[in-house]
C-alpha cells in the first residue's frame, strides 16, 4: 500500500498503482479523467438476431402445425354431454324377445324387452308413415339404429321432408309418426332420447351424427338393419304380436318369374330363417 | 460513479439468447414434425379424406349388401346368387373394417360432410329425392321396385343397380387411394377399385346374356 500520493508518471508503473484510482485510466497517465465508458459492452447483435430469427420462424410453425391438428380435428365427435336436452336410460344388453305388446317405461321406447329376430323395423333410411310397431322399433334401437318419431298433429309437411332428409339413403336410421308424443319431435337410440320442438332444432343432426350405429352404446353393433319384409308391410303400432322375416317368399316357397307376390299376410313365427 | 464489470452482464446477454435460440430449434423442430407427419402413425392421424372415405364408403357399401341380400330370395339363377353372396360378404366385411378405424381414430361412424372430403370434385346429390344419394346409389323408388321382382326380372335389375353402384364406388375409392393419408384407406381403397373394376366386367356381360342393358353411368 502506497502511501505516496505523487502521481506515478514517473515510476513508470503500468498498473498505476498507488495513483488515484481513475477506472480505465492509461497506465501511467496521472492525470484525473472524468470517468468515461471508453469501452462500451458490445451488444452481441448477431446473436439477438439470430435468436428472434429462430423465435419467430418456430413461432409459425408451431402456429402451422396446430392449425392442421385443429383442422384434422375439427371433425371429432362430440360426446352426449354436449348435446343439452338428451336424457340417458339404463338397458343393459341381452334384453329379452317377446311376442306380446311391451309396456315401455318411456314413450316413445329407448330400450327393454323387443320383437324377436328377425323381425326388427328395417332401419336402412327408411322413412314409415305410419305408427309401426314399437316392439319391432326397440330390435332396431337395439341394433344401433337412430329412430325419429313426431307427432303427426304437431309438425308441417315440410318438418316431415327436413327429418326425412336425415335419415333417407343413411342405413341406421328410421322415422315414423307416433301418435300421442308428448313433443313435436322425440329422437331415440338405445338407452338415449332427445325431444325437440323444431325439425330445425340442430340437435337433431348432431344426435342422430354422434349415435347411428354408435360403437359405444350399440348392445348388437355390426347387426344388420335390413327387413325387406317390415318395408313391404311395416306392423302397425296396435297390431297383434307377429314375426316379420326378412325372406320375402310366400310360404310355399317358389318364387315365379317377374310376377310380384302377394305377401300381405304377415307369416308366423315357423317361417322365420335361422338366424 | 463505479460501473459494474461489463464482462459478466455481456456473457449473461449471450447465455440467455444462446438458450432462446437452442429452444427455438427444438420447437421448430418438433413444429416441423408434426406438420410433416413425421412418425405419426395410421392409428394417430387421419386425414380429413380417411374419414370420410371410411364413412361414405361403408355407407355406400350398405346399400350394397342390402341389395345384394335380396338376391337369397328373389333370384334362383346360381350365378346371380353366388355373385351376390359374394358382394355381401364382402363388402359387410369391408363395413366393418371401416367402422373400426374410425372408432379407433374416435369418429362416430356416421355424420360429416357427404362426399365434403372429396374437394371441389364432389358429385352430391345425384337422386331425385332430397336425401344426400352418393353417386350409383339406388333410389328408394328403386329398392321398391327390385323388391318387387323375382327371378330373370329380378336378375336383369339387380345386374343394372349393382354395376351402376360399383361404377358409383369407383370414384371415391380411387380418390382415396390417391389422397388417403393412411395406408390401411389407401390399401382398401385401392383393393375396393380393383375388384369393383373387374366385377363390373362380369356384371356386364352377365346382364348381355339375359338381354337387358346397363344403366347410364352414375
Amino acid at each position: 500500500m502506497a502511501k505516496d500520493r505523487t502521481p506515478a508518471s514517473g515510476k513508470g508503473s503500468p498498473a498505476g498503482k498507488g495513483s488515484t484510482a481513475t477506472k480505465g485510466g492509461p497506465a501511467g497517465k496521472g492525470r484525473t479523467r472524468p470517468p468515461a465508458n471508453v469501452v462500451t459492452p458490445q451488444r452481441p447483435w448477431g446473436l439477438i438476431a439470430a435468436a428472434i430469427a429462430v423465435a419467430v420462424f418456430a413461432a409459425a410453425v408451431l402456429t402451422y402445425a396446430v392449425l392442421k391438428v385443429n383442422e384434422a380435428n375439427a371433425d371429432k365427435v362430440e360426446s352426449i354431454d354436449d348435446i343439452a336436452g338428451v336424457k340417458t336410460y339404463e338397458y343393459p344388453a341381452g334384453q329379452q324377445h317377446v311376442d306380446t305388446a311391451v309396456e315401455y317405461s318411456e314413450s316413445p321406447p329407448v330400450g327393454g324387452p323387443h320383437a324377436p329376430p328377425p323381425s326388427w323395423a328395417d332401419c336402412t333410411g327408411t322413412v314409415y308413415d305410419i305408427d309401426i310397431r314399437h316392439e319391432n322399433a326397440v330390435h332396431s334401437l337395439e341394433h344401433g339404429a337412430v329412430w325419429i318419431t313426431y307427432n303427426p298433429d304437431d309438425v308441417s309437411q315440410d318438418d316431415i321432408d327436413t327429418l326425412a332428409k336425415l335419415v333417407e339413403n343413411e342405413s341406421g336410421r328410421m322415422m315414423s309418426p307416433y301418435a300421442g308424443l308428448d313433443s313435436p319431435i322425440s329422437i331415440q337410440a338405445w338407452g338415449h332420447q332427445l325431444k325437440v320442438d323444431s325439425a330445425d332444432d340442430k340437435r337433431i343432426k348432431q344426435f342422430a351424427d354422434l349415435l347411428t350405429l354408435n360403437n359405444e352404446f350399440t348392445p348388437e353393433p355390426g347387426a344388420s338393419c335390413e327387413n325387406p319384409d317390415f318395408i313391404a308391410n311395416p306392423l302397425p303400432a296396435d297390431a297383434p304380436a307377429a314375426a316379420v322375416g326378412t325372406g320375402s317368399m310366400p310360404t310355399d316357397g317358389v318364387p315365379t318369374d317377374g310376377v310380384p307376390t302377394d305377401s300381405a299376410a304377415p307369416t308366423t313365427g315357423s317361417e322365420t330363417p335361422s338366424n | 460513479m463505479a460501473v459494474t464489470a461489463p464482462t459478466p452482464t455481456r456473457s449473461g446477454l449471450r447465455s440467455v439468447l444462446l438458450a432462446v435460440i437452442a429452444v427455438g430449434l427444438v420447437l421448430l423442430g418438433g413444429g416441423l414434425a408434426v406438420v410433416l407427419g413425421i412418425g405419426r402413425d395410421d392409428a394417430a392421424g387421419p386425414g380429413a379424406v380417411d374419414v370420410g372415405f371410411s364413412r361414405d364408403m361403408a355407407r355406400h357399401h350398405l346399400q350394397g349388401v342390402e341389395m345384394a341380400n335380396l338376391a337369397q330370395d328373389h333370384s334362383v339363377d346360381p350365378a346371380v346368387r353366388g355373385l351376390a353372396f359374394d358382394i355381401a360378404t364382402t363388402q359387410n366385411n369391408q363395413v366393418g373394417r371401416m367402422q373400426g378405424w374410425l372408432a379407433l381414430w374416435g369418429y362416430s361412424p356416421t355424420g360429416g360432410d357427404v362426399m365434403g372430403w372429396m374437394g371441389g370434385s364432389a358429385h352430391s346429390g345425384h337422386g331425385s329425392d332430397g336425401g344426400t344419394l352418393m353417386p350409383g346409389m339406388a333410389t328408394e323408388e328403386e329398392l321398391a321396385n327390385l323388391r318387387s321382382l323375382q327371378g330373370t326380372a329380378f336378375d336383369v335389375e339387380f345386374l343394372r343397380l349393382m354395376m351402376r353402384h360399383h361404377q358409383g364406388g369407383l370414384e371415391m375409392a380411387e380418390y382415396a387411394q390417391e389422397h388417403g393419408e393412411t395406408d390401411v384407406v389407401r390399401t382398401l381403397a385401392r383393393s375396393i377399385a380393383e375388384s369393383q373394376k373387374a366385377e363390373t366386367r362380369l356384371m356386364s356381360g352377365m346382364l348381355e346374356e339375359r338381354g337387358g342393358t346397363p344403366l347410364p353411368a352414375p
